[in-house]
């Protein structure tokens, strides 16, 4: 019986197209979700293997096999790809597209058409990412953050990254105003705001920055190109410009673009809890409206990237406490996530390990980050690996592992097959130690003085440098079982029933995998998504 | 389908929004030829945004249209007025 | 104010026939909340824009100043009466529509759209006299201006520049708007995509509001 549900899922039954062509014209949020995961998880690797290459130039201090400027090109593609193909659009475009229709009730978003052009949207920014690097007079050497003068100045494809940017900061608008209008429209009949599951609460905050916050980056992103171009001096002091206005406006966004990553994966964790801990989540209304003052407040804390870089003292001490203050919903959201498992009858499957590795990451980027927004003690640890350390920890052991935790909770959803449990298991665990193994001596490394974006260091920082080698290989490592497991279990992984983690949201209420229109009838809901009882 | 709540505004009041507008457009030019100091820009933005809430009121249907889009238009005004201030604790106290 | 989605069971013949189009329903409100999202990106867009402009007029203010005497306010004001109107023409547009006036309606929205090229035209002369005399952004005029003067003609061209793009942009949609009316498409109980060509349209007239007073009245 089981079987026949693959047999009638969105998987087989696609639009009038077959085969691939039926998945590249496919207007359906499902589907569309998973070419999203096709193609990040492949942009993932591509960063990742960037990293690795660094991390081993890194081995030893010395140059080994990269030269200066290569090194610098390499950090430079790492962060494009990560930051605008990987975690932006992440577990928004991959698992929002792919469950928030569904935990809403409803049969796909609001504009399905507009879904399908954001996601080629997304293709041609990363063609033109891609390109970036091979054509003209080599990648770009500007760091991802493209800071003015250098990036006005540098003879490399800067403006080819830029556009790549700038075009996928238009595909992540789209994916927003979609979710959004999806958000207040479709929600099912009796399902109000505060009956909505806690992941498309996340979804609805992230959409809001989404769309509020991208094209403040879009427009610095062209300025900087007519600034090539023209000699226009926006930004080139010897032209009147101010170069720290482009690092106001760049984060502006950029600073926000961080909550784009992480609400989302706040939001799974707070789905993926109350499953394996069959408990109503505590202080629903809470982790709500926390979702959305993150959203507001984190808009307006941008500053504290630039500390060092000659605002006034009124701006440095405005931003240092409205960082504070955005400290406030996320703690919030942990104390809520441990209250929900107090008393709980926790079942330990894999997506709760990875939720556990998740919360105890983000308490470290988190409290780091408080370090890195406090003025004084900013001051030490600006630009070093300290900070390389607290955003990885943030963007990779905060949403890095929601993205696992997610795939794992979800898969049997989306594939309708379950996985290797055990091989799970040690996967979480291999990939946490590392993910430890790898940052955490970055940290301490980084509070003795290693400078962030440099190819070669001082032998004192040599012991750090070299576990943390270490540790990206211990990663890799994990990675590769995740791998060999998720694609082998995809196609011949055990027939799963419909609802394997005992969930009590929406998704799990409709075959593994869904049927193309999801629900059969809309379901009409008279209870809020967490009543365990 | 709630696609009901379709107000018809007449051609005449279109016509009078169009002449206040006008009003406003010249009043701005009139002071322009004026020095009002610091107060100039003042002067300028203030007859602007008149100008754009008349705009959003009438011409874009906020007045006759469902609540979450005043709402929404209005958050979004105070967040660009906010990104600006913000944006000026760092160059007023320079 | 919510919608209630469909109950309506078509879907299982659909899966029959293995060819899935998703149930079209229709939602107004929807899709005028996402052309409302659509316009607060492009406010923030230009407010990029007015944040560069603010920052710099704060820090030179009497380059910009200067710079702006520049300006042909006389073009600067007839550019704005004429984005008013046709503001007010495409409004109206909706009105005749809503009292089934089709062809006023056709005949507003073409009023529009000739309002349009109006202003571009006067956009191009009003560009065309800068460069001549070699005030356009690269030129070597351009770089021995003061400093303030210099940021000002680029934020002068990239603002105007930009909002020419928007209004060709609305021009395009306009038309498309027109031809469904024509064909019966947007008619007088389904006209939302005329409501949201409007609002598209005024919010190109919002920016000139700003844009104007900005730019050319500051002498």
């Amino acid at each position: 019986m089981e079987y026949s549900a693959i047999e009638n899922s969105y998987f087989k039954i696609g639009n009038k197209h077959k085969g691939l062509l039926g998945w590249l014209t496919s207007t359906d949020h499902k589907r569309i979700g998973l070419m999203y995961m096709y193609a990040i998880i492949s942009f993932f690797f591509i960063g990742g293997i960037l990293g690795g290459v660094m991390r081993t130039e890194l081995a030893r201090p010395g140059q080994d096999f990269l030269s200066a400027q290569t090194y610098n090109a390499v950090f430079t593609v790492h962060g494009v790809i990560m930051i605008f193909l990987v975690v932006i659009p992440g577990l928004a475009a991959v698992f929002g597209n792919l469950f928030m229709p569904i935990m809403i009730g409803a049969r796909d978003v609001s504009f399905p058409k507009l879904n399908l052009f954001s996601f080629y949207i997304y293709m041609l920014g990363a063609v033109l990412a891609v390109i970036s690097l091979f054509i003209g007079k080599g990648a770009p050497d500007t760091g991802w953050t493209f800071y003015a003068p250098y990036s006005t100045q540098s003879g490399t494809n800067v403006i080819a990254a830029v556009l790549a940017a700038f075009v996928l900061g238009f595909s992540s608008i789209l994916t927003g105003l979609n979710f959004i209008v999806t958000i207040h429209r479709l929600r099912a009949p009796g399902m109000t705001w505060f009956k909505m599951p806690l992941f498309p609460w996340s979804l609805y905050a992230t959409a809001w920055i989404q769309l509020l916050a991208t094209p403040i980056v879009g427009i610095t992103l062209l300025m900087l190109v007519a600034e090539r171009l023209f000699k226009i001096g926006f930004f080139d002091p010897n032209l009147g410009g101010d170069p720290i206005l482009f690092q106001h406006l760049f984060w502006i966004y950029s600073h926000p673009a961080v909550y784009v990553m992480i609400l989302p994966a706040m939001g799974v964790i707070t789905e993926i809890i109350p499953t394996f801990a069959k408990r109503k989540v505590y202080g629903y209304k809470a982790i709500a409206l926390s979702s959305v003052a993150i959203a507001a407040v984190g808009y307006l804390v941008w500053g504290h990237h630039m500390y060092t870089a000659g605002m006034s003292g009124t701006a440095r001490w405005v931003f240092s406490f409205l960082t504070f203050i955005v400290a406030v919903p996320s703690a919030i959201k942990v104390f809520n996530w441990i209250s929900t498992m107090y008393k709980g009858s926790i079942s330990l499957e894999p997506p709760f390990y990875f939720a556990m590795a998740f919360i105890f990451n983000f308490m470290i980027g988190g409290l780091t980050g408080l370090i890195l927004g406090s003025l004084a003690t900013n001051i030490h640890v600006h630009d070093t690996s300290f900070v390389v350390a607290h955003f990885h920890y943030i963007v990779f052991g905060g949403m890095g592992f929601a993205f696992l935790a997610a795939l794992h909770y979800w898969f049997p959803k989306i594939y309708g097959r379950m996985y290797n449990h055990k091989m799970a298991n040690w996967s979480c665990v291999i990939i946490f130690i590392g993910f430890t193994t790898l940052y955490f001596p970055l940290f301490i490394i980084g509070l003795q003085g290693m400078p962030r974006r440099y190819f070669d260091y001082l032998p004192q920082f040599q012991t750090g440098h070299f576990i943390s080698t270490i540790g990206a290989f211990i990663l890799g490592l994990g990675f590769l079982l995740i791998f060999i497991n998720l694609v082998r279990s995809a196609k011949k992984g055990k027939i799963t029933t419909s609802n394997p983690w005992g969930g009590l949201t929406l998704e799990w209420q409709i075959p593994s995998p869904p049927t193309v229109e999801n629900f059969e009838e809309i379901p009409v809901i008279t209870e809020g998504p967490y009543e365990y009882k | 389908m709630s696609n009901g709540k379709h107000h018809i505004t007449d051609y005449k009041t279109y016509a009078w929004v169009l002449v206040i507008l006008l009003f406003f457009t010249a009043l701005t030019v009139f002071v322009s030829w004026f020095d009002f100091k610091a107060l100039t820009i003042a002067v300028a933005l203030i007859i602007a945004s008149i100008k754009v809430t008349i705009v959003l009121t009438y011409f874009m249907h906020l007045k006759y249209d469902y609540l979450v889009f005043r709402l929404m238009v209005s958050m979004v005004f105070l967040l660009i007025a906010l990104v600006f201030v913000i944006t000026f604790f760092d160059y007023l106290f320079r | 104010m919510r919608q209630q989605p469909k109950t309506s069971n078509q879907k299982l013949e659909t899966i029959m026939n293995h060819s899935i189009t998703h149930t079209e329903h229709r939602d107004d409100l929807g899709a005028k909340m996402g052309m409302w999202l659509f316009i607060f990106t492009e406010l923030l867009l230009f407010g990029g824009l007015f944040i560069v402009y603010a920052v710099y007029r704060s820090q030179y203010p009497d380059d910009f100043q200067i710079a702006a005497t520049q300006l042909n306010t006389f073009i600067g004001t007839l550019n704005t009466i004429i984005l008013l109107v046709s503001s007010m023409t495409v409004a109206m547009s909706i009105t005749a529509l809503q009292k089934g006036n089709k062809k006023l309606t056709i005949y507003l929205l073409g009023i529009t759209i000739l309002f349009a090229i109006i202003f571009l035209v006067n956009k191009y002369f009003e560009w065309g006299a800068k460069f001549h005399h070699h005030l356009y952004p690269g030129s070597e005029l351009m770089l021995t201006l003061k400093r303030g003067e210099l940021l000002f003609f680029s934020l002068y061209y990239f603002m105007t520049g930009l909002h020419a793009l928007h209004i060709v942009v609305g021009m395009v949609i306009l038309i498309v708007v027109l031809l469904k009316v024509k064909s019966g498409k947007i008619n007088n109980t389904d006209f939302v995509l005329l409501e949201n060509g409007g609002l598209y349209w005024h919010l190109v007239d919002l920016i000139w509001i700003f844009l104007f007073p900005l730019l050319y009245l500051i002498t």
